[in-house]
């Protein structure tokens, strides 16, 4: 496979595509490439075009079949993420040994990170149009419940990645706020309990919320199913090589909020400040002048005031002599 | 609501997320497949039912100026994904950017084309249309000024004499 050529941007339109495709401090939203192996089934077909409708319009599908063993060898992977600015994969597969089997496939600078093999039970599935009913308005921010002790265990394990791989599949943008009417959808996945040596499975549902009045504040939450249904049986997984794990968790400096020193609330709710000024010279201070309170007052000092009499009288003798200098200079 | 559940339910509001770690009700004991989805949805109800309560009771309400609609103002999102791409290197400074550090030279800033005149009392373009610099344009009496009118003779002269020069 041929590297992809460094392109130089020669226009405004093509420096902009790359500065948005180049790292960033805050990034943008993972969009999902949707594509298929050379032999895949109807079934996969369906599946792979609701996910695609779900996750619409961060989502991009290929149509055409490709020879690729994910597993094995992830290059041309990694050439169609870096073409597309795709960090995520859906790649759909059917063969005798693995039956509908759908890899998520995550990227880190284009380059694999970690895959999830998941394989659908073809019986369960229901696709979006079989559910007649209004879907939810394209684009908004799903809500994202895990049920099940798989999910939770304290040691990583298949199923926690796939919670992890699932959850930046569906999570969508991440937003500071949200409108209430926003809150429209909510995608549940379940695992069952472990029950002998079969892996259990993981059922997908989304369900739209509807919102009833009820006694208290909070309203009463209603599901209605309409989404896909599938039920996942989990297959290999590959995880992260632990170097390009750690550089993927890292957060860039200035992301932390920083907490806002010397600011409080009051009681009553009101913002105080605390301002803090250097030391006060208070040598230079203007204060109110009280002449009763003056050094001057006492009676040592009027002492002073006849010595200054004295040099007075003296002064006069020698000032008498420079009015001569001075007429000598005008002449 | 009788909630009796044994593990809490754990919340991720950043990421609009519920965590149930409650083990899910046998669904072997679930004959058909509509009784099988009826238990999925009922623990689905639960969760969405905790999840909306969480963030109507948590998260600061507002009002949107710009429609009226009501906005949650979600805090940051606790579970940590892995990055997209890299963090972005600390550029390098070139070479000009270092020089003009050391030296303390600042950019100049743009001044616009709008320049105050007192007479006016306003904002009037520097040069263009109804510009400044056309202010004296249409004076119908311009005094003559002599230093001005000594040199235009010279200048005639010293364009003669250099033509001379040329030849």
């Amino acid at each position: 496979m041929l590297p992809i050529r460094q392109i130089k941007p020669k226009n405004a339109r093509t420096k902009r595509y790359l500065d948005n495709k180049s790292p960033q401090t805050t990034e943008n939203p993972r969009t999902t490439l949707c594509l298929r192996y050379t032999t895949s089934s109807e079934l996969l077909h369906l599946v792979t075009s609701d996910l695609h409708a779900l996750k619409r319009p961060l989502a991009i599908k290929f149509t055409k079949k490709n020879d690729i063993h994910p597993l094995e060898d992830a290059s041309s992977l990694e050439f169609f993420s870096e073409k597309n600015d795709a960090s995520l994969m859906v790649y759909a597969s059917h063969s005798k040994k693995r039956p509908h089997c759908l890899t998520l496939v995550r990227f880190f600078g284009f380059k694999v990170l970690d895959m999830v093999e998941l394989g659908v039970v073809p019986e369960t599935v229901r696709t979006l149009q079989q559910f007649k009913n209004k879907k939810a308005t394209v684009g908004l921010k799903p809500l994202i419940s895990f049920s099940g002790s798989a999910f939770e265990s304290p040691v990583a394990s298949s199923y926690t990645l796939a919670k992890s791989v699932l959850t930046d599949l569906f999570k969508g943008p991440d937003v500071g706020n949200v409108d209430v009417e926003g809150l429209q959808y909510m995608i549940h996945f379940s695992v069952d309990e472990e029950e002998g040596e079969a892996k259990p499975v993981i059922h997908m549902r989304c369900y739209l919320l509807k919102t009833k009045k009820s006694g208290t504040n909070l309203p009463k939450v209603e599901v209605e199913e309409m989404g896909p249904r599938i039920d996942f049986r989990m297959g290999r997984v590959k995880e992260a090589e632990p170097e390009m794990w750690k550089e993927a968790m890292r957060k860039p400096k200035g992301q932390e909020a920083k907490a806002k020193k010397n600011v409080d609330t009051d009681l009553i709710g009101d913002k105080v400040g605390r301002i803090h000024l250097g030391k006060q010279d208070l040598s230079g201070l203007q204060t109110r002048k009280m002449k009763g309170l003056k050094r001057s007052r006492d009676v040592a000092d009027d002492d002073a005031a006849f010595a200054g009499a004295d040099e007075d009288f003296a002064g006069f003798v020698p000032e008498s002599t420079t009015p001569d200098k001075r007429l000598r200079v005008e002449v | 609501m009788t909630d009796a559940k044994p593990q809490p339910y754990t919340y991720d509001l950043g990421h609009l997320m519920c965590n149930d770690p409650n083990p899910l009700p046998s669904l072997k004991s679930a004959t058909t497949d509509a009784e099988k989805e009826a238990i999925l949805a009922k623990t689905a109800q639960e969760c969405a039912q905790a999840l909306i309560n969480q963030l109507l009771s948590c998260c600061p309400i507002s009002r949107s100026q710009d429609d009226g609609a009501l906005q949650i103002a979600l805090p940051a999102p606790e579970m940590q994904l892995p990055r997209e791409k890299p963090v972005p290197t600390e550029k390098q400074k070139t070479k000009w950017e270092k020089f003009a550090e050391k030296k303390g030279i600042k950019g100049k800033k743009k001044e616009g084309k709008l320049v105050y005149d007192e007479a006016k009392g306003d904002w009037v373009p520097k040069y263009g249309y109804k510009g400044k610099n056309t202010d004296g344009d249409g004076d119908w009496l311009v005094e003559v000024d002599e230093k001005a009118d000594k040199e235009g003779e010279d200048g005639e002269k010293g364009g003669r004499k250099k033509a001379k020069k040329a030849r």
